[in-house]
């Protein structure tokens, strides 16, 4: 008999094995700098630093001031700027509460290239149609369920503690108004509830549709197992 | 259900199951899996060759049985 494989099976495993051991080791880093909890030398000065920013002159400018940091972003030529007080208090935020959120989605994205290495292994076994790979597709849809929910959780909560550290220390100012950042990234607006990106609702996201694909589709891996099973059988 | 009864007429007619594989060109695995019972169904070329080899009737290897 032909064989059924093809060498895209063994290409996909091998590309899924090297993914997930990057995202693992990547997971390990952030582990490491989670304990390691890394603070900025004092008087750290990045910029002022040029850059473009939809095609316009940008730039970037972060120095200390009086015992902490002060951060001034521009854009469009200085008709849009950024000034937030305190910076270094921005990056314990976004330590604290951003390197958790990568971490999550470091593990998430390891369990993810694992399956898909065992699901491509089966396949290239030629053993498509079995309950073990029923089983994975399951999982795989399981997985990408349960972590839209959990990373939309997450993300809203780093988005919430940035815009409300952003309340308190930034201005942006635009053609030379000052404006204060909107109270919290979750606030009762005048018309509802005001909510940023990262608010929390997994049912937007492509990952809780691709997840509920996914377990469409082992639906008719079930029902491909049986059809073999009794093809097996009929003699 | 249905029952084969592939060994008996088998017996009667003195054939063995190897024999039985090559004259009708099916696997012995398979033959096996006809003679214990343990098939789902039974394709009528399969049938045809058995009762060509056999020398017999469809109604001589199958019956049904009350559950």
């Amino acid at each position: 008999m032909a064989s059924v494989t093809g060498t895209l099976p063994t290409i996909f495993r091998w590309v899924f094995t090297v993914l997930a051991a990057l995202c693992a080791f990547a997971a390990f880093v952030v582990c490491v700098a989670i304990l390691i909890n890394p603070h900025l030398p004092a008087g750290t000065t990045i910029g002022p630093a040029e850059g473009d920013f939809m095609g316009q002159p940008s730039s970037i400018d972060f120095h200390p001031a009086g015992g902490d940091f002060n951060l001034t972003a521009t854009a469009f030529r200085g008709t849009i700027s950024l000034f937030v007080r305190q910076a270094g208090g921005l990056i314990e935020v976004i330590k604290h509460y951003g390197l958790p959120v990568i971490l999550i989605q470091m593990v998430f994205l390891t369990a993810l290239f694992e399956l898909l290495r065992r699901l491509f292994r089966n396949v290239g076994r030629g053993e498509s149609f079995n309950q073990g790979t029923v089983r994975l597709v399951q999982i795989l849809g399981g997985t990408l369920i349960v972590f839209s929910f959990v990373l939309s959780a997450v993300e809203g909560l780093f988005a919430m503690a940035v815009f409300t550290y952003f309340s308190q220390h930034a201005v942006i100012t635009i053609s030379g108004a000052p404006i204060h950042w909107p109270a919290g990234a979750m606030s009762w607006h005048r018309h509802g509830l005001y909510m940023p990106r990262g608010d929390g609702f997994p049912f937007g996201s492509p990952m809780f549709f691709s997840g509920l694909l996914v377990l469409a589709l082992s639906e008719v891996f079930r029902q491909g197992v049986a059809l073999k099973k009794e093809n097996e059988l009929t003699i | 259900m249905i029952k084969l009864n592939l060994d008996r007429v088998m017996q009667e007619r003195g054939i063995s199951l190897t024999e039985l594989a090559g004259r009708i060109d099916i696997t012995l695995a398979n033959l096996s899996i006809l003679k214990t019972n343990k098939a789902r169904a039974i394709r009528f070329t399969t049938l045809d060759a058995i009762c060509r080899a056999l020398q017999c009737q469809p109604g001589e290897i199958l019956e049904f049985v009350a559950d």
